[in-house]
């Protein structure tokens, strides 16, 4: 990774990556805006997608993919004790997963609690760990986090690196939705993403440094702006639009950073963010914060996020789906709960040991972008 | 690369031009410093002109809305499209005078004319619009049916009705009101007639004769009114206009320049200027404008309008708000962008206003020697002159010389292969400064891209879409340009030397009058545009300053009206004129 192509793009006659700070800072006069203290060099990007990191392979579910969600159901009905010809009487009226009526009724209140019949999302534990199925791999993408290669551990597929934490890639890699190998991306996150992009302000990231063309010590900030992004007639955000960072301290992340033949990585801290909510996580929490960033030749950058991150957040990202994600994406929420809850693998609770965070990495693009930070909101 | 780079030709007429330009423009500075001059230029007279014709031009679809909003308000909703207008000698204002209604057209004219009578007569707005009650509302009354036809006729016909046009109008509305037994339906039909009515729909000028020169023709005071307004302002006369018309105050220097000041002093003003710029600037073919969006994603739909307003509210900005030297246009630094076309030309836009505003305006201006300034690296230039998928240095050179120069640039012959400029993945001609170069090998292309290419290609860092690049296909842009002599590099070295070409300024002079008056400009007003660009110069370029010259002179109302051949006199031509309003006893005449 040592050819020019690799390095962040110099800035050629665009002005989006502040390589012209005159122009930056008349417009921002005009604007009545304070600038903020220049680096020598800064990049600027808008991420334009952003999905689980997964890597699905022939095999690599033991237990075989998880059934579609007419045999999962079929099979549901059948542990409730229904009879072949009871099971074909309420399928017929399961309608490809659109509700209502009986059939689904009785599969989303599958749960029992105090006697009474309870949705499952928001009651996993009323219903036995259905044992999903999971991902029994070597190969997985991330970061290895706590710095053991153990045997539930991957290697990634493009660094090579060994020892990877991504246990909610084990967790939910054997569901059709979440299943993909890259470039392609699971069919869940892909409509997750795109579904939440026009009400989900962009996200920017900047990388500062002294001469982004040479190895050395760089700044990253990774948060949210306050505008969204704006879509090229293909549905992804433009590039070279103007961002103003949030300031607002806890939407914002900054990270020490080192770049290396062309790839920026962080030193590992703590990671917040806030989403548009809906199909994502309200906000998404990482501790022991991996980034990698690799420039591409057409200027914008391919990324990896990664670290430890409360596994019940996950959860209620699929149970605030409702029963549409049993019915229609195919999901199992209890299976799901379950699993997350067993696979975990960080901070436990002092009380309990019960882990309460799963590794985790997400895999990223991001296209350059003009941002403006320091900027109080008027 | 792109520092501008102006070298005048080392002949010595040229340099003698550049120093008396010089010499004019230092004077003119000081007189406006010291704001006493009276320069020869200043204290010139107007020279004799023989006039221009009286004409019957067709509203605009903007005349026609700006009048409708202004009569009625902006809560009349208009929909649908009218006929297409047809450009003559770069303007569609003076192509308003060649044409006619067809069949469908009028179709169009009818259903819009219906459903703006709906609205004025339907309960939400006829105790706005309609100034009286009907004593009863199912039958007809013709008082409060004359009352409001009186007043509304004449706004829409721009003078008084005639008595007979009113008692027709009143008659329908009564026969259509006792049959329909409804008032308000009765008068909606007559409403109706006067929107479809020639009278609306074509500015019909008549003629008076000069007091002053009783062997000379002028417009009368209606048609003077008329012309004023929708030069000024590109709408129907208004009540205060009209009225100055009636009283005869338009008739005398004093009260016509009491009216044109209260015109120019509007906000009103910016309607006209952008009108009259939108025409010249030939805007309306956005309404084909395509890009191809694989190859271009960043120009979407919302650019079309975008782009347009970008550059008007330039001009805006420049020639009224600051009250700027028209030359600037194409060299200033300053102009207004929103997110997305920030995001087309790759600058910030850094909103100021709070999250989730749309689209917003925002001033922006850029550093001392950034190569995007003036009016023609705008995306409404330079995109709007390139084909959807690539950039064209002889549509742009073709462009400048029509729009800015006033020179027509022939169309090229029908056996011509253009393989060459179309191969833009040519792996040797790389850029189109190479391909076009291919191209001018055959001497029968040459002749017209000489006169084009040299201007164009001063433009290509930006693409077809209006995007900056310097480089196309890994090959470094050559920008160099020439223009009648002048060499110089890049836009900002076009903008330059457009903004010192004399030929530029004389072109807007004669464009600008061509548009007031909708005819092109005729040989035996020569002496006058000559004494208007002169004007025009003494006076700093300074816009709101020419319009008032233009408004002022006699030349924009003067009429070269035919005369018998025996008597001299000018024609009459009682037949179809208004006969109960003296003043108004010629016709105009088709262009």
């Amino acid at each position: 990774m040592t050819s020019s192509e690799s390095r962040f793009p110099t800035a050629n006659s665009t002005l989006q990556q502040c390589r012209k700070p005159a122009t930056v800072l008349a417009v921002l006069a005009l604007a009545g805006i304070p600038a903020a203290p220049a680096f020598a060099e800064t990049r600027s990007f808008v991420v334009s997608w952003l999905t689980q990191a997964v890597y699905s392979q022939e095999g690599d579910c033991p237990g075989g993919v998880e059934p579609n969600i007419e045999v999962r159901f079929r099979g549901i009905l059948a542990d409730m004790g229904k009879s072949p010809k009871e099971i074909d009487e309420l399928m017929s009226e399961f309608n490809g997963g659109g509700g209502p009526g009986p059939v689904h009724e009785m599969l989303r209140n599958r749960g029992s609690a105090e006697g009474k019949r309870v949705f499952v999302g928001d009651n996993p534990t009323a219903v036995p760990d259905p044992k999903i199925h999971t991902v029994a791999s070597k190969i997985g993408p991330g970061f290895n986090l706590d710095g053991k290669d153990t045997g539930d551990s991957f290697e990634d597929p493009d660094t090579h690196e060994t020892g990877v934490d991504n246990q909610y890639f084990r967790a939910l890699g054997c569901f059709a939705s979440h299943r993909a190998m890259p470039p392609d991306q699971p069919t869940m996150w892909f409509y997750a993403w795109d579904a939440t992009r026009d009400r989900t302000k962009g996200w920017v990231i900047s990388i500062d440094g002294k001469d982004l063309s040479k190895d050395g010590d760089v700044t990253v900030a990774f948060g949210r702006a306050l505008e969204t992004p704006i879509r090229t007639p293909k549905g992804m955000p433009q590039r070279d639009q103007t961002f103003r960072a949030d300031p607002t301290p806890r939407f914002q992340n900054t990270f020490k950073g080192h770049m290396k033949d062309g790839e920026v990585t962080i030193d590992p801290a703590p990671f917040h963010i806030v989403t548009g909510g809906g199909y994502l996580p309200l906000e998404m929490k990482l501790t022991q914060t991996r980034l990698r960033l690799k420039p591409k030749p057409d200027g914008s950058i391919e990324g990896m996020l990664g670290g430890y991150q409360p596994w019940l957040g996950i959860y209620y990202m699929y149970a605030g789906g409702g029963y549409g994600y049993e019915s229609m994406v195919g999901l199992n929420l209890p299976g799901i709960y379950y699993a997350l809850r067993r696979l975990a693998d960080a901070e436990p609770d002092p009380k309990t040991g019960q882990n309460m965070s799963i590794s985790a990495a997400y895999r990223f693009e991001a296209v350059p972008a003009i941002v403006v930070r320091n900027t109080a909101q008027k | 690369m792109n520092m501008m780079s102006v070298s005048a030709s080392p002949r010595r007429p040229r340099r003698r031009a550049s120093l008396t330009r010089a010499l004019r423009n230092y004077l003119v500075l000081l007189c406006g410093m010291l704001a006493v001059c009276d320069t020869a230029a200043l204290a010139a007279a107007e020279p004799a002109s023989t006039g221009g014709q009286a004409l019957i031009r067709r509203l605009t679809p903007g005349q026609y809305a700006n009048s409708i909003k202004d009569i009625f308000g902006e809560g009349i909703v208009l929909g649908g499209r009218f006929e297409p207008d047809v450009r003559v000698n770069g303007l569609l204002a003076v192509g308003t005078s060649r044409v006619s209604v067809t069949a469908a057209g009028f179709e169009q004219y009818y259903t819009t004319a219906r459903a703006v009578a709906d609205q004025v007569t339907d309960k939400a707005h006829r105790a706005t619009l309609i100034p009286c009650e009907p004593a009863n509302e199912k039958a007809a009354d013709d008082v409060c049916a004359r009352q409001f036809l009186e007043h509304t006729g004449r706004l829409l016909f721009r003078r008084p009705l005639t008595q007979g046009e009113l008692e027709t109008q009143v008659s329908v509305a009564r026969e259509a009101g006792a049959s329909l037994k409804d008032f308000y339906a009765g008068v909606r039909v007559s409403l109706t007639n006067l929107l479809v009515s020639p009278m609306f729909l074509f500015r019909q000028e008549t003629l008076a004769i000069d007091p002053a020169h009783p062997d000379q023709a002028k417009l009368d005071a209606f048609s003077m009114a008329t012309r004023l307004s929708f030069l000024l302002w590109d709408t129907a006369p208004d009540e205060a206009l009209l009225h100055a018309a009636e009283n005869g105050e338009l008739n005398t220097e004093k009260g016509l320049a009491r009216q044109v000041n209260r015109l120019l002093n509007s906000p009103r003003l910016e309607l006209g200027v952008r009108a009259l710029f939108t025409d010249m600037l030939g805007f309306d073919e956005f309404a084909t404008l395509t890009k191809d969006t694989v190859i271009f994603p960043k120009f979407t739909n919302v650019l079309i309008g975008q782009a347009q307003e970008q550059t008007l509210r330039t001009l805006v900005s420049l020639l009224l708000t600051e009250r700027g030297d028209y030359r600037d246009i194409f060299t200033t630094r300053k102009t207004f962008l929103t997110p997305s076309l920030g995001i087309l030309y790759a600058v910030p836009v850094v909103l100021d206003r709070p999250i989730n505003t749309p689209e917003r305006w925002v001033a922006v201006e850029y550093p001392e020697g950034d190569p995007r300034t003036g009016l023609l690296t705008h995306a409404s230039f330079v995109a709007l002159h390139s084909h959807p998928g690539r950039s064209s240095p002889t549509l742009r050179g073709k462009a400048l010389r029509e729009i800015f120069l006033c020179q027509k640039v022939p169309q090229p012959p029908g056996n011509v292969s253009f393989e060459d400029l179309q191969d833009t993945a040519n792996p040797v001609h790389r850029t189109v400064r190479a391909r076009v170069n291919a191209h001018l090998t055959n001497p029968v292309c040459a002749g017209c891209h000489k006169i084009t290419d040299p201007i164009g290609l001063a433009l290509e860092n930006f693409d077809s879409a209006g995007g900056f690049r310097t480089a196309e296909n890994g090959v470094e842009i050559d920008t160099s340009g020439e223009l009648t002599g002048v060499k110089f590099v890049g836009a900002a070295g076009l903008g330059q030397t457009m903004h010192d070409s004399a030929a530029a300024t004389s072109c807007f002079v004669n464009r600008a009058f061509s548009y007031a008056t909708g005819l092109a400009p005729a040989l035996t007003q020569a002496n006058y545009l000559k004494f208007a660009e002169d004007r025009f110069a003494a006076k700093g370029y300074r816009l709101p300053d020419f319009l008032k010259e233009i408004a002022m002179s006699k030349a924009f109302y003067q009429i070269d009206a035919p005369r018998t051949a025996k008597s001299g006199e000018t024609k009459a031509d009682a037949t179809t004129g208004p006969n109960d309003i003296p003043a108004r006893v010629f016709t105009a005449q088709k262009n």
